[in-house]
């Protein structure tokens, strides 16, 4: 008799699996990127697949039956099934072997992670590109001092000679455009190096201010 | 994908790093450690203009080392840019001290002292090894159609080379 908690258990394990890929591959957004679609998708699959290897290995084997063989194949499950093939034919021939029909778990798997790391990336994406229409709706100047002081604080590395406030000037300089796109690249250097907290904090003093 | 140095591929990794520029290889540190994102993301991320890194990022594409997925719901911007597992690798050489020595104390090939020495630029001979090279990349991603496309376009140039002469 498979006890209740113990394939939650495995399927726990494997979900904290899946929690840590998500922290090794956005470690710059984990707490926004954990909170998506694609990372529901990415931890909801290695749950399932971890809860099924145990409720499979448990059938089989009914003295793996306990909370501490649920633990081992939580812990397990990635190492056995992405590196994996389930072979439906071996025809004779070598060259027509490798063509031959298989299920390839590792295949799969990197699938779904491909899947969920685009809608997670094109999720973050879109966050991005409202925050910046947010940050047109500032004044030009406005803007320009919050990216003059985030550069204080935390200068970047020049790139081929140009230092950073140059390129500020050059966007500000810049004459084909309107002051609308010079506002959209303003903010946009701003998320992208110095991350979009410092300008959801710019936006809330700017309200905080024009409210008082 | 990890390497070591004196690893097989090394020295088409050699090769492929040598013919980075310093833009191309600060949009791959930028995809690295930033993640991906649209060109207007790239170009300040790397301090420069949209029209700057269009065509490094172009040719970036070509040698296999970003890719580009269509992106809706933008408006600046209808691809995201993001690294190749090949891209990948490259930044990681690019931070290997030990692989950036063998960088810079890599031989010079006698083909390109030939090259440096020769008398003067023949873009017909140029366009023909450029061909070549994209060729050799679109095999190794195992894209044979491209890769047969390439060398039959580098022959028949060679062949109206040759003619001409």
């Amino acid at each position: 008799m498979i006890d209740f908690w113990n394939p939650l258990i495995a399927g726990a394990v494997g979900a904290i699996w899946g929690v840590g890929e998500l922290i090794g591959a956005f470690k710059n957004e984990t707490g926004r990127a954990i909170r998506m679609g694609g990372a529901v998708l990415l931890i909801g699959v290695n749950f399932l697949a971890a809860l099924l290897v145990y409720l499979l290995v448990a059938a089989l084997v009914p003295a793996a039956a306990s909370w501490s063989a649920a633990i081992l194949v939580g812990l397990a499950w990635p190492t056995v099934i992405r590196n994996s093939a389930i072979k439906l034919a071996q025809p004779l021939d070598a060259a027509d072997a490798q063509e031959s029909a298989a299920v390839r778990f590792d295949q799969l798997y990197a699938r779904v992670q491909d899947l969920a790391s685009q809608l997670i990336n094109g999720e973050l994406t879109r966050q991005r590109l409202t925050l910046i229409g947010d940050a047109t709706k500032l004044e030009i100047r406005t803007i320009e001092r919050y990216a003059r002081m985030a550069l204080i604080a935390s200068p970047l590395q020049e790139k081929q000679g140009m230092p950073a406030s140059d390129f500020i000037d050059r966007i500000l300089n810049e004459e084909k455009w309107s002051n609308e796109i010079k506002k959209a690249y303003l903010a946009a250097f701003i998320i992208n190096n110095f991350g979009r907290q410092v300008l959801l904090d710019a936006l809330r003093n700017e309200r905080k201010e024009s409210a008082g | 994908m990890s390497m070591q140095i004196g690893d097989e591929r090394t020295p088409y990794f050699l090769d492929l790093i040598n013919r980075l520029d310093e833009t191309q290889r600060d949009i791959l540190a930028s995809l690295r450690d930033r993640g991906p994102g649209l060109a207007m993301d790239i170009a300040v991320r790397v301090l420069r203009f949209p029209d700057e890194i269009g065509r490094p990022l172009r040719t970036l594409q070509e040698m296999n080392l970003v890719r580009a997925r269509p992106f809706t719901g933008g408006q600046m911007g209808a691809e995201l840019f993001s690294l190749t597992p090949e891209g990948e690798q490259v930044v990681r050489l690019l931070r290997n001290p030990d692989f950036m020595r063998a960088l810079t104390n890599a031989p010079v090939e006698p083909a390109a002292v030939a090259a440096t020495v020769a008398p003067a630029f023949n873009p017909h001979q140029e366009e023909i090894a450029l061909l070549r090279r994209l060729g050799d990349l679109a095999a190794k991603r195992g894209d044979d159609q491209s890769a047969a496309d390439y060398y039959s376009q580098a022959l028949e140039k060679t062949r109206h080379l040759t003619a001409a002469s």
